[in-house]
C-alpha cells in the first residue's frame, strides 16, 4: 500500500515561474472546498444551537429544500451569490482574509494533529468572545 | 496519504493502494489534482456532508448493503465525476481501494457498482487478511466534523 508522496514544498510553489495546471487545479478545488467547509459549519452551527432545519433554510431563501440540500451537498454548482445567500439565511457572513500560504513551523513532517472532540473550536471560540466583549461593554 | 501541500492540515488520516496513487498522483491530470484537493480536505478534518439519496452530491456515503461497510468519496466538480471507494481502518482514518469514474459505473446499484463494492471488499481482504473493517452504528462512529444531508 502507498501510504505517502512528497507534499509540495512552500519553496517549490513560491519559486515557481509557470506553475503547473496540476498546482492550478489543486488549489482551484482546495479553495472551493475550503469555502464549502465555512458554511457548512454554519449550518451546523445553527442546527446545534437553533435546531434549525434544511426547511426553514429553505423557506428563507424561498427555494425548495431540496436545491438547499444539494447546496449543502457540495460546492459544484456554487457562485459568490450562492454562498452570500447560504450564509445570509444563517445569519453569518465571510471574514475574508487573503494571507501568504503558510510554511510549517518545523522541518519535520507534522504529526497529526488531533482532532477536536466534539465541535469544532473556531466559530465557537468567534462566538465565546463576541459574547465576552459585549458583557464588557456593558459592564 | 500526505496533503498535497506541505501547509496542509492533518487531522484525518488516509491510506491510498499503488492504483489510486498512480491514479491521482501520478497521471498529472488536472482533474485529478481537484480529486487530490478532494482528498485532501478529508484529511484536513473540516466539516464534510455525509448523505443518502436525498444528497446525492454529498461528499461522502455508506454504500448498501452498510454492513460491508464500503464508502465512497465523491468528487462531483468538475464533470467527468468520480467516486474513491474505500473502507474505514478506524474513526478517521480511510483506506482508499480504488477510483472510478461516475459515468462508467452506470446507474445506481448496477453491475458496475456491485463490482466497484466487491472490489473494494477484496482489495480490503488483500490488505488485512481477516482484520475486519470498522463498523459503526452511527456517523459519529466513522468521522468527526460530518452534516448528514
Amino acid at each position: 500500500m502507498t501510504t505517502s508522496r512528497t507534499p509540495l514544498s512552500f519553496e517549490e510553489l513560491a519559486s515557481a515561474t509557470t506553475l503547473s495546471p496540476y498546482q492550478i487545479a489543486y488549489f482551484q478545488g482546495r479553495t472551493r472546498n475550503r469555502v464549502h467547509e465555512a458554511v457548512l459549519e454554519a449550518f451546523r452551527d445553527r442546527v446545534e444551537r437553533d435546531a434549525l432545519t434544511r426547511a426553514e433554510l429553505a423557506r428563507r431563501l424561498g427555494r425548495r429544500p431540496e436545491q438547499v440540500t444539494r447546496w449543502l451537498a457540495s460546492p459544484g454548482n456554487w457562485t459568490l451569490d450562492t454562498v452570500s445567500d447560504l450564509l445570509l439565511a444563517l445569519g453569518y457572513e465571510l471574514e475574508i482574509t487573503a494571507k501568504p500560504l503558510a510554511r510549517p513551523q518545523s522541518a519535520e513532517p507534522a504529526a497529526r494533529a488531533p482532532v477536536p472532540a466534539a465541535r469544532p473550536a473556531v466559530l465557537s471560540r468567534q462566538r465565546r468572545t463576541r459574547r465576552a466583549g459585549r458583557a464588557a461593554l456593558r459592564a | 496519504m500526505r496533503p498535497f501541500f506541505e501547509g496542509a492540515r492533518e487531522r484525518r488520516e488516509l491510506y491510498a493502494t499503488p492504483w489510486v496513487h498512480e491514479e491521482v498522483f501520478e497521471t498529472q491530470k488536472a482533474r485529478m489534482a481537484q480529486l487530490h484537493a478532494d482528498l485532501d480536505r478529508f484529511i484536513g478534518g473540516g466539516s464534510i456532508a455525509v448523505g443518502g439519496r436525498a444528497a446525492k452530491d454529498a461528499f461522502m456515503k455508506l454504500l448498501e448493503p452498510s454492513r460491508d461497510g464500503v464508502w465512497e468519496i465523491r468528487s462531483i466538480d468538475p464533470k467527468p465525476s468520480f467516486r474513491v471507494f474505500g473502507l474505514f481502518a478506524e474513526r478517521d482514518c480511510f483506506v482508499a481501494t480504488s477510483v472510478q469514474e461516475r459515468k462508467l459505473l452506470g446507474a445506481f446499484d448496477s453491475l458496475q457498482w456491485r463490482r466497484a463494492r466487491r472490489h473494494a471488499l477484496a482489495q480490503w481482504r488483500g490488505l488485512f487478511a481477516t482484520w475486519p473493517p470498522h463498523r459503526g452504528e452511527h456517523l459519529d462512529d466513522y468521522l468527526t466534523n460530518a452534516v448528514e444531508l
